[in-house]
């Protein structure tokens, strides 16, 4: 056999389906991690070996130790980052470092030398799920919203690439069927991979508290999360604002108070504001008591989110109204909450009065019992505050102006901060009496216990600031629109807001403006809202047909694009058959030739031999074999010298051609073993 | 090529093989040289058919065909053509000459001066020709069937080592066997199957067919096969001058050819060893005490064919 002097050498990188694949979970996790910077790293390791041709070896016991030094640089750095940003559930630390690791192990592997046999990009597109579902275990889940799809479509582009590259090895019947097993099997695991998102965005809560439970040993509900509010307010050393900028609910017509509030709460307790709305006693809200009927200004409230389902409203609604809600509590005793279960969307009405002064459906006067505990000033806080609030309140008779010398009070010696050190003790005592700088949640519970020290019934409540306008006549609420301020009951009046929270950190000047690509991915989520609201809409047999039709679609789309003739040009993926493996096939062919004592004298081709020896009437050989050996070289020279850029539809590619010739050796060499047939002719003819 | 295509070359091998019986190979090399741009000389007795096989293929074609008898006195001009006054208008006007054609049968080649002989040269090799200095193009394409008697050496010029050069083939037909000599003797029993032929491809077909045969694609492996065989015409001391590079040039493009018209996209070790004899074989030279020991080229490249190993 001449040497063959040219190389067909595949180059070694990963394709580009799976390159796309592995950035866009890279990026969904970058953004709902909270811009972790470890991410963007990892990604620019992972494009230099595209350039670098340094690999780390394949099959060698250093990758081990290498990967996990990775791992532990990676998690030591991402544990520091989430100490930073203070996460609020055990359970997405561990997803989160989960997907750092995953998405380092894509780096790492992207390393490796790939060799001729094992390939790197099913564990590639293994460790990209993974990266992906840890994605939409952190914070900002509504990205994964907008990525899922686009990786799902690219894990699917990249499914014909994973099946061409190991596939020359796979070359027997069982091979063949071993890759479509595998494929049917990755098949599985993506749909599986769906689902499990899908689970986790509808069972979020129930999920993160199922952690919870095993992670820490307790599972109480009552400090988590959701939508930006807590629903047992604590003092901490700085702001919880993990719900960022995601969208919570779109107000149609809102031209009231920006003050929306959610839940009051009137006992303090060590830093933490009780009772905890879990322990509380809802009653069921009917038509009448939320006063759905009442006359004024009627203007929508749609939540974006799916979520406890608190109402929020201002504190002069006069009534409130929901068709969408599946069932309605409400805390009236309490100031709130008003609860409105149901799917999404849900759509809530709030009715404002024409006149501003009318109170709200809402705004009870407190009987006896109420009043005391909204003047209870708890044990634990610093008696020094009852002496600066009797400074504040020195000469003052009406409650008006005790809260107006509060509020000035708090302006002037207070100053806003998202963080704060929380002193020895009583958090809010140490506020007030060091004059120290914290965020909202201490100016409403220092206004609270001043206010209360002077005799004026006070409650803290939380709920958003609603600011931020989002077309005509449409205002938009976000996470990071959430606040927190006091209210205060003055005899003849009723409760009135007071808000002691300094200007300069109320959320309209505090909430950042989210960037271009964040304002893309809500217009796009707008957009598929739309959809979504419009299937829901679809019954059973109108969703039947149409996701009968959209299937029949793609069958008469695979049908027509297999039908149509194909020009392939050669790419990185095209199968290329090595050297190597060329050889191979010949040696077997010669080996052949000589076990059926008919090797090929050197200067004949083997299509000129075997030619002879079809012709020959004096030959021992059974024609069908020879035939069958004539088709074989056919095949064989089509590969051997055969056009690589230019494959021919109708012969099949390289890839077919070298595994078809693998079959017809087998075939050859099994006819060898029942050569009596052949043998028995030559007596017979004599 | 297209399938369209393909089917009409096929359709065009036998049209000449209904005229010219039992001599599929020798059609076959007459249409690879052709599809592969070159010339082609027939060389054997007369009466066997090479004018017949050129008229055949020239009317199975869409072109012009022209017939050249070489003879002693033909002049340069006579096959060029030639400016002649017009003492009318008083200026030189140009006649073609019946070169401007896109099939010449240059009948008996050798039976023409050197002179005359040479004037094909520039024609053959560039596609062109210069008359008083003024360079005039060939219709394209453009394609030389010379004929050759071997067996009459009797006041013919022997064609000189570059005017055989030039010749992508030299093939010879050979007398029919028995049964194909009956078989000819009945097609003609009416008249000459030769006026039932139809044009089956045009010049542009040609051209374009000439253009995808560009498309095959040869292994490194056969080109170094091929150039062995070359190198052994070079090294051989029998042979007093080998294979010219324009010579390979002209095996690599038949190899395309062939491959083209077995309908692959790729060239075989078999295209090489088909076509060694009939597009090598001419271009050699033969020393003097090798050519008295009864050597002939054809056996020479044979032999070689025998020596160097194949590519498998």
């Amino acid at each position: 056999m001449a040497a063959i002097t040219k190389t067909n050498k595949r180059v070694q990188t990963v394709p580009y389906q799976v390159m796309i694949a592995v950035y866009v979970a890279f990026i969904a996790m970058y953004t709902s991690d909270d811009h972790n910077i470890i991410l963007p790293i990892l990604g620019i390791l992972g494009m230099l070996p595209f350039v670098v041709p340094f690999r780390l070896p394949q099959d060698n016991p250093l990758v081990w130790p290498i990967r996990f030094v990775v791992y532990g640089v990676l998690i030591a750095a991402n544990s520091s980052r989430l100490a930073q940003i203070d996460s609020s559930a055990m359970l997405g630390q561990g997803m989160d470092n989960l997907g750092v690791i995953a998405a380092g192990e894509i780096s790492v592997r992207l390393w490796r030398q790939s060799s001729e046999k094992a390939s790197e990009i099913p564990s590639i597109l293994f460790w990209t799920g993974v990266v992906f579902l840890a994605a939409c275990q952190v914070h900002e889940l509504r990205y994964t919203r907008i990525y899922a799809p686009i990786l799902f479509f690219l894990l699917m582009l990249a499914f014909p690439v994973y099946r061409s590259r190991p596939a020359h090895r796979l070359n027997t019947q069982i091979g063949r069927f071993a890759t479509y097993c595998r494929v049917f099997f990755v098949l599985i695991a993506l749909a599986a991979g769906f689902a499990v998102f899908e689970g986790f965005t509808t069972y979020q809560n129930q999920i993160t508290q199922l952690g919870e439970q095993i992670l820490n040993g307790s599972g109480d509900p009552t400090n988590l999360d959701v939508s930006g509010i807590s629903k047992s307010p604590t003092l901490s050393d700085s702001f919880n604002a993990s719900g960022s900028t995601a969208r919570m609910l779109r107000l149609f017509d809102y031209d009231g108070d920006p003050h929306l509030r959610g839940m009051a709460f009137d006992t303090y307790n060590r830093g933490e504001w009780q009772p905890a709305v879990s322990a509380r006693q809802l009653v069921s809200a009917t038509s009448a008591n939320l006063n759905s009927e009442a006359i004024g200004h009627r203007c929508i409230a749609r939540r974006l989110v799916q979520d406890d389902g608190v109402a929020f409203f201002p504190l002069n609604a006069i009534g409130l109204d929901s068709e969408d809600a599946t069932d309605r509590h409400a805390d009236f005793e309490q100031g709130g909450p008003v609860v409105f279960t149901g799917a999404l969307p849900l759509e809530y009405t709030i009715v404002l009065p024409q006149d501003p002064d009318k109170r709200g459906f809402f705004n009870q006067d407190p009987d006896g019992n109420e009043t005391r505990f909204d003047l209870v000033v708890p044990h634990d806080i610093d008696p020094k505050v009852g002496l600066i609030a009797k400074e504040i309140g020195a000469g003052l008779t009406t409650p008006q102006a005790k809260i107006n010398a509060v509020e000035d009070y708090l302006l002037e010696n207070n100053s806003y901060s998202l963080k704060t050190q929380v002193g020895h003790g009583d958090p809010l005592s140490s506020f007030i009496i060091e004059k120290k700088s914290a965020d909202c949640e201490y100016f409403a519970s220092a206004a609270v216990m001043l206010l209360r020290c002077l005799g004026v019934p006070s409650r803290f409540v939380i709920g958003y600031y609603a600011h931020e306008s989002d077309g005509p006549g449409v205002t938009i609420i976000r996470g990071d629109d959430a606040h927190a301020w006091t209210e205060s009951w003055i005899k003849g009046v009723g409760w009135v807001t007071v808000d002691a929270t300094p200007g300069d950190g109320r959320p309209d000047k505090t909430s950042s403006v989210p960037p271009f690509y964040v304002r893309w991915q809500e217009w796009a989520d707008d957009r598929l809202q739309i959809v979504r609201d419009w299937l829901t809409q679809l019954t059973p047999v109108q969703l039947g047909l149409l996701v009968g039709t959209i299937l029949v679609g793609i069958g008469a789309f695979i049908y027509v694009r297999s039908r149509m003739p194909r020009k392939r040009t050669a790419s990185r993926t095209a199968y290329t058959p090595s050297e190597a493996e060329i050889q191979i096939l010949a040696d077997r062919f010669e080996r052949w030739l000589k076990d059926r004592h008919i090797p090929c004298p050197d200067p004949t081709t083997w299509h000129e031999h075997l030619s002879h020896h079809v012709s020959d009437p004096e030959g021992d050989h059974a024609p069908e074999e020879l035939t069958a050996a004539l088709r074989f070289v056919e095949h064989y020279y089509a590969l051997r010298f055969g056009s690589i850029d230019e494959v021919d539809s109708s012969r099949g590619d390289r890839e077919e051609i070298a595994s078809r010739l693998k079959r017809e050796l087998d075939t050859l060499e099994a006819l060898d073993r029942k050569t009596p047939a052949a043998k028995e002719r030559v007596p017979l003819e004599r | 090529m297209n399938e369209e295509l393909t089917a009409r070359v096929g359709s065009l091998e036998e049209n000449l093989r209904s005229v010219i019986r039992g001599k599929n190979e020798a059609i076959r090399l007459v249409l690879i040289a052709f599809l592969a741009g070159g010339h082609v000389l027939l060389e054997d007795v007369p009466g066997t058919g090479k004018t017949t096989l050129a008229k055949s293929l020239a009317r199975s074609l869409d072109g012009a065909f022209r017939r050249v008898q070489f003879t002693p006195d033909l002049l340069p001009a006579d096959i060029t053509g030639s400016n002649y006054y017009r003492p009318q208008e008083g200026v030189f006007e140009f006649r073609q000459g019946p070169i401007f054609t896109n099939i010449l049968l240059a009948d008996e080649i050798n039976r023409t001066s050197p002179r005359t002989q040479s004037a094909l040269l520039e024609a053959m090799s560039e596609h062109q020709v210069t008359v008083d200095g003024k360079r005039r193009d060939l219709p394209s394409p453009f394609f030389v069937i010379a004929t050759q008697n071997s067996s009459d050496y009797q006041g013919t010029y022997p064609l000189p080592e570059a005017q055989l050069d030039r010749f992508a083939a030299r093939i010879s037909l050979g007398y029919p066997d028995i049964e194909t000599e009956i078989d000819i003797l009945y097609s003609q029993h009416d008249g000459h199957p030769f006026e039932l032929l139809d044009a089956v491809l045009s010049s542009k077909d040609v051209l374009e067919i000439q253009t995808s045969i560009r498309a095959v694609k040869i292994d490194r492996s056969i080109v170094e096969y091929m150039l062995k065989l070359v190198d052994t015409t070079r090294t051989d001391p029998r042979i007093r001058l080998g294979i010219s590079p324009r010579g390979s040039l002209m095996l690599y493009r038949a190899v395309q050819s062939r491959a083209r018209l077995e309908g692959r996209d790729y060239a075989l070790p078999e295209d090489v060893r088909a076509l060694a004899v009939p597009v090598l074989a001419h271009r050699l030279l033969l020393d003097a005490k090798a050519r008295y020991g009864g050597l002939q080229t054809t056996h020479f490249i044979e032999e070689a064919l025998e020596r160097v190993p194949v590519p498998r």
